[in-house]
């Protein structure tokens, strides 16, 4: 195995994990996250900011 | 600041949706709705969005897509409505407008399609039905794209100055005493749920139980408005549904009657009954309907969407070929190759060539949903479909299970009940996907040369055969319940708008490459593992020592009764599983031949009856991972997949074992 | 009379909705009122469903369901 196997391993390793965590994401729907770009908008805001 | 996009089915929503958003759309999920709905940022305006809620005709709790509008507007409190009406069917749009309106949110009403009132000789008195009202109302023709700036100006206007609809009272007679009543007996109970005491009162006496629920009433407190109730009915000689449609309707007529010149009969509406002369007519209707779907066919899976498709494979083969030199120039070790060439770029590339099919046929079937033709589609077929217990129309979606089951179950997004869909999604699997033709094409040619026609034209009629008899076992045992009433609008023919048909396809396009580069990407990465290593890890010779060959081994036996034990047959049903043209693929490189001497090599391994037993068995089995990640998406539940997966494989061994044990006897 | 007995292309009006239940709902939710002016337009190549016009827009329904609406004679 020379440095460039593992370097393949490692981009395949970190692809399979992105796509993990983009399915479990998928699947849990979403989640009133800070960054995201709807965030103005989202009723999880809103209904945080009316628990407050 | 967010919108609720409401309107009647066939008002023009989406297009107005889209209008609004361009594409600049999301689908959210909302804390108590189950249903996605899209939401999308309005254009030009930073921060206020609005949320397209599913078509419904009226407040009550019958339908999910009447809950989810429902909760969404209740219970979410979005800052104001976007209520969409169709001008040219305003009694029965205005109808849900007077319910909303007593919601009590600040609420624009676009008043849709006032370009074909106009070109009709018709005219709507915009400025007193606004006063009646008491909501501003604003013309548009969302297909045009005309009025939508000045609708987004006095929307946003509205809910900045908190601009309440100013009236609120659309009763009258003993309907309106027994309102005020009951508005006035439950009044601390709603506003502790923040919804308007009036419009809790008329949903009351309509007999909307969740709301009656929400309330937390005490005991007397529901004898005495179920007193009054009864009251009303006696006086009215009539019950209280009937009661509250009809004192809307009284309102909406006379509203109408001061404000509305209806066009004479519009151009539109003498177009659609030219075109349903000929597309419902008594005799053609069926055989257009056979014919364009045949032609759909045709370009979907033949010239258009398989030429597509094939070019595609094809850049992806040779992409493939130029990575796989290029790794082995700089001397990458040979079971990487194999990782990055067998797994990733075979597993995921094989389904990408799925695209431009996908894409094809679903332009076909927004042109015919968005034409109006669908709902004459579920008109015509309504009769053959209730003899199992469905409506007419869960028809379509089972029709385009023939060209793929994925695309299919998506399609029974638009059946009203969930009986229904749930129903049509259990059985959609039964009708032969497309994928399956190869396994078909290869077995009839090695075993029936001379009766492949006839092969192939068994198969499919078992399918259906099958589903049908799953129908009715269904819908006699577990989802008894009454079918959905068939209670559909017909609306006119209208062209769609190029605009909504490109952001659907863009849209599926897009669902599908996230399932290539998510689903499909993990699966040939453990695919390929299973066949590349042995129990101890180490990298096999050929791939009769592989794991997955293990698994073949091991549940060969279960084959047997079906004439089939040889651990090929069953390892190739295993990656038939990922993808069914795998099954294929597999028992090549399981037999080491390529497709001309295949024919052959399964000669070796099947008796004819055997071939015609795995045939049968590879018609219903399991469907493939994609289809069962849509069915467990669409359904929000991985224990009805796994129930589709396991009464699939149950249906597809007892069909393989009479078809072979019927056949020992025969023989 | 009642609505399936309507022959094709007579008016008549809606006197009641009987019946019960969500499919009668939405009946009286679609504009099905008494004084209602509706039309029969066809029937379905397999002689049902039926299409009708009312309130200016057409709607199916099954001949079993339109026997619970009551109409006045045509006569």
């Amino acid at each position: 195995m020379s440095i460039i196997d593992y370097l393949l391993i490692a981009v395949i390793i970190i692809l399979g994990i992105l796509a993990l965590r983009y399915m479990s994401r998928q699947r849990n729907g979403c989640q009133g996250c800070q960054h995201c770009q709807y965030y103005d908008g989202c009723n999880i805001k809103r209904k945080r900011e009316d628990d407050q | 600041m967010i919108f609720a996009l409401v309107g009647n089915q066939n008002s023009g929503k989406t297009t107005l949706f889209n209008q609004l958003t361009g594409s600049n759309q999301h689908v959210g999920n909302f804390p108590g709705v189950t249903v996605e709905s899209k939401t999308g940022e309005i254009r030009g305006h930073k921060g206020v969005s609005v949320v397209d809620l599913p078509g419904i005709y009226s407040l009550s709790p019958y339908t999910s897509e009447e809950i989810v509008t429902r909760d969404f507007v209740m219970k979410q409190h979005p800052d104001g409505i976007i209520n969409i009406v169709d001008a040219t069917n305003i009694e029965r749009n205005l109808y849900l407008s007077i319910q909303l309106i007593e919601l009590n949110i600040p609420m624009v009403i676009a008043l849709n399609m006032m370009d074909e009132i106009r070109s009709n000789a018709g005219s709507i008195d915009i400025a007193l039905m606004q006063k009646e009202l008491g909501v501003p109302i604003v013309p548009i023709s969302a297909s045009k794209n005309e009025g939508i700036t000045e609708l987004i100006n006095v929307a946003v206007k509205t809910v900045e100055t908190r601009q309440y609809p100013k009236r609120q009272d659309f009763c009258t007679g003993a309907p309106h005493r027994t309102i005020h009543a009951i508005s006035h007996m439950i009044e601390d109970h709603a506003e502790l749920i923040r919804i308007p005491p009036k419009f809790v009162a008329t949903k009351i006496i309509e007999g909307d139980q969740p709301l009656l629920k929400a309330l937390q009433l005490t005991e007397t407190e529901i004898i005495s408005i179920e007193n009054s109730i009864k009251e009303m009915e006696n006086s009215l000689q009539t019950d209280r549904k009937a009661a509250i449609a009809d004192m809307r309707y009284l309102f909406i007529d006379r509203l109408c009657s001061e404000t509305v010149v209806k066009p004479l009969e519009s151009k539109q509406h003498i177009r659609t009954e030219k075109i349903d002369r000929i597309l419902t007519n008594k005799y053609l209707a069926i055989p257009i309907f056979l014919i364009m779907m045949g032609i759909i066919f045709w370009l979907t899976f033949g010239v258009i969407g398989g030429f597509l498709s094939d070019l595609l494979g094809n850049a992806i083969t040779g992409f493939s070929d130029i990575v796989k030199s290029g790794l082995e120039a700089v001397r990458v070790n040979a079971v990487m190759v194999s990782l990055i060439i067998d797994g990733v770029f075979a597993g995921v590339g094989s389904v990408l060539t799925f695209i431009p099919t996908i894409v094809v046929l679903f332009f076909f079937l927004s042109l015919m949903e968005d034409s109006g033709y669908i709902a004459r589609v579920a008109f015509v077929m309504d009769k053959l479909l209730r003899k199992i217990g469905l409506s007419g129309r869960s028809f379509v979606p089972m029709l385009i299970g023939f060209g793929c089951t994925v695309p299919a179950i998506m399609a029974t997004r638009t059946l009203p009940s969930e009986r229904d869909r749930k129903i049509t999604i259990f059985l959609t699997p039964f009708m032969s996907c497309s994928a399956k033709l190869p396994i078909y094409g290869m077995f009839t040619l090695a075993f029936f040369p001379n009766h492949r026609v006839w092969v192939m034209l068994f198969l499919y009629l078992l399918g259906i055969l099958l589903a049908i008899i799953s129908g009715l076992i269904f819908t006699k045992t577990v989802y008894r319940g009454n079918p959905a009433p068939f209670i559909m609008e017909l609306p006119n023919y209208r062209l769609p708008s190029v605009k909504s048909v490109a952001l659907l396809l863009w849209d599926k396009a897009k669902d599908f490459l996230t399932r290539a580069f998510t689903v499909i990407f993990i699966a040939s990465l453990i695919i390929w593992v299973l066949q590349t290593f042995d129990l101890r890890f180490n990298v096999v010779a050929g791939s009769a020592e592989s794991m997955l060959a293990g698994i073949g081994r091991f549940i060969a036996p279960v084959f047997q009764p079906l004439g089939f034990s040889d651990w090929k047959a069953s390892t190739a049903l295993i990656t038939g599983f990922m993808a069914k043209e795998a099954v294929i693929s597999t028992l090549a490189v399981l037999t080491g031949t390529n497709s001309s001497n295949l024919p052959q090599a399964l000669g070796q391994i099947f008796t004819p009856l055997a071939a015609l037993s795995y045939l049968v068995f590879t018609l219903i089995y399991s469907p493939c991972v994609a289809a069962i990640s849509t069915i467990r998406r669409e359904m929000h539940s991985s224990i009805a997949a796994l129930g589709v997966v396991l009464f699939q494989t149950a249906a597809a061994w007892l069909a393989a074992f009479v078809v072979y044990r019927l056949g020992l006897l025969l023989i | 009379m009642t609505l399936d007995q309507l022959e094709i292309g007579k008016k008549s009006k809606i006197i009641a909705v009987h019946g019960q239940g969500s499919l009668r709902d939405r009946l009286l939710d679609m504009g099905l009122t008494p004084r209602t002016e509706v039309i029969i337009r066809k029937t379905a190549p397999l002689g049902d469903p039926i299409e009708l016009t009312l309130r200016g827009y057409q709607l199916t329904l099954r001949l079993e369901d339109a026997k619970n609406i009551e109409i006045e004679d045509a006569s």
